[in-house]
């Protein structure tokens, strides 16, 4: 995981027999015309980093392109996208199951609520990172690493949500309760939930980014498949265009996750003001 | 809870680490796990390791890189945030760019930084600073915009303009969001601190910590990450006292708002 600095610069770096240029790849049939556009692609950059000669190989060969339309149609791409997703889904829902309930709980009591105080505050600081060599030491390069360390990251957000929905519950509401005669599951439908949701929306939201993050940086760290360690590939070979390419990849993957998310809540809280939008 | 003395409070508070700290103590002299020592161990190697060499060679530097990335980065929000709200047109245009860049995870940004920078202190500070330049500019973009149209107006009229529209109402109206952000931007710039040491050059704690796991040394491992959550947890404090400290006048208001004095 430590890093030998290779220097891009090194004219005779890209020579080197140790590096395997993404051309020389098999899967790369590609076209006469594909050929031909990076050949032009590159006199073009080459003629405009002309005057800094340290800078041209730091910046994409083809800031255009991005190597997309070739990374798109390869097995390895969606096998990172796909494991990276899926650890990110599965570590977002243990983190639901565990914080949400676990919140509530905490939130519906004051003085548990003082109680736990302290450990929430001194654990939700240490990031879940510091744990991830522990987790290497006991499962190694696994799904359930980058699952555990996501749910350490991602649980404390929906843990304070949830514990803040419960605590604020109108006591109005209890006394509501009792003189209209509500069954359990009427109050969680009508008084519970509704007060509730948004808080836990907005928990959810927080903890959708911290996921992919905290994937990403796992995989990065660890090599466990995924983005994170085709970057960290892409890097060590130092092939620029597919670096950012994945960068691309995970920007588009932050923005799907957030679209997705925005939608949920449009869906579970559809008659709150902030999203009616006619909030003052 | 409100309305109990301080005491009373406090005891409400310590109760439940306490017992834990002891249910951890004597559970783990008991099961000896190569992965969880037990706690004496690791605070007898605790006080070896970090009073004060290791405090000297490791935190100090952690927390040196931590404090100026993240000052760097909220300064910049600051400046960028003031600046885009004020210009609407600016902001319409960049406003797309800004949420994809903000939708970049931080740690993507890694390898580019690398790159650019090598693995040395001026990466781990620009990776800090790019973290928690985010939540600070749109929290500021959005505290710009929201200021209250009547001290805008009143400003107006009273010729208030340039610096002293700034420093007098745009700032301080917009200061309470700003923090609310800089708060996210700590927490973030705490992973972004242990996530650069650990790829980075030696020194710090996260690369104390990845080291021990190098060489098996689960103790050396678990204090590491004690004193991560504790120095997590003193700059939290030391951030939130600050936060009181500036905005005193606010707190002020809001509580007197809320009992209708």
């Amino acid at each position: 995981m430590a890093y030998v600095a290779i220097r891009p610069e090194n004219p005779n770096f890209r020579d080197s027999p140790y590096v395997k240029h993404d051309h020389d790849r098999p899967e790369d049939a590609e076209t006469a015309a594909d050929r031909q556009s990076r050949q032009a692609d590159r006199a073009t950059s080459r003629r405009r980093h002309r005057g800094t000669p340290g800078v041209a190989p730091l910046l994409s060969d083809r800031p255009r392109a991005l190597r997309r339309r070739e990374l798109w149609g390869t097995a390895v791409y969606w096998n990172a996208v796909a494991t990276t997703m899926t650890s990110w889904g599965l570590g977002l829902l243990v983190s639901v199951i565990v914080g949400v309930p676990l919140g509530l709980i905490i939130g519906s009591n004051a003085k548990i609520e003082v109680s736990v105080r302290l450990i929430v505050d001194f654990l939700r600081t240490i990031p879940s990172i510091a744990f991830l060599p522990l987790a290497l030491l006991m499962f190694g390069v696994d799904l359930r690493t980058p699952v555990i360390l996501i749910f350490l990251a991602a649980v404390w957000p929906l843990l304070i949500q949830s514990t803040y929905a419960a605590s604020q519950i109108d006591p109005v509401l209890k006394q509501v309760r009792r003189s209209f005669h509500l069954s359990w599951w009427q109050y969680i439908r009508f008084q519970f939930a509704p007060s509730a949701l948004p808080f836990i929306t907005t928990g959810l939201r927080i903890a959708a980014t911290i996921c992919l993050l905290t994937a990403i940086a796992v995989e990065l760290l660890s090599g466990a498949p995924g983005v994170g360690s085709q970057l960290q590939g892409a890097l060590i070979v130092s092939q620029s265009a597919t670096l950012y390419a994945y960068v691309l990849t995970a920007g588009v993957l932050g923005i799907l996750i957030n679209v997705l998310l925005v939608w949920l809540q449009r869906v579970l809280i559809w008659w709150h003001p902030s999203v009616r939008g006619d909030a003052r | 809870m409100k309305g109990t003395s301080f005491a009373k409070r406090f005891a409400w508070e310590i109760w439940l680490p306490i017992v834990l700290l002891v249910v951890w103590y004597f559970v783990s002299e008991r099961f000896n796990s190569f992965y969880c020592p037990p706690l004496s161990e690791i605070l007898s190697a605790s006080a070896q390791i970090w009073i004060w060499q290791g405090t000297i060679d490791d935190v100090v530097p952690s927390v040196v890189r931590l404090v100026s990335g993240f000052i760097i980065g909220t300064i910049a929000g600051i400046v960028v945030g003031v600046a885009l709200g004020l210009w609407r047109a600016a902001e319409d245009a960049v406003r797309p760019v800004l949420e994809f860049l903000r939708a970049v995870p931080g740690v993507a940004l890694l390898p580019l930084v690398i790159l650019f920078l090598g693995v040395g202190d001026s990466m781990k500070i620009v990776m800090i600073a790019i973290v928690s330049f985010w939540p600070v500019l749109l929290n500021t973009i959005d505290a710009v915009r929201s200021v209250e149209p009547v001290q805008l107006q009143v400003s107006r009229s009273f010729h208030i303009g340039g610096f002293d529209r700034l420093a007098f109402i745009l700032l301080p109206s917009s200061a309470p969001q700003v923090f609310a952000g800089a708060r996210t931007a700590l927490a973030t710039s705490v992973i972004a601190m242990v996530f650069t040491e650990m790829v980075g050059s030696p020194g710090g704690i996260g690369y104390f910590i990845l080291n021990a796991q190098r060489r098996f040394d689960t103790v050396d491992m678990w204090s590491g990450i004690l004193v991560l959550g504790i120095v997590g947890y003193l700059l939290n404090n030391l951030f939130r006292l600050v936060e009181m400290k500036v905005l005193r006048w606010h707190h002020q208001m809001t509580s007197r708002a809320q009992t209708g004095a």
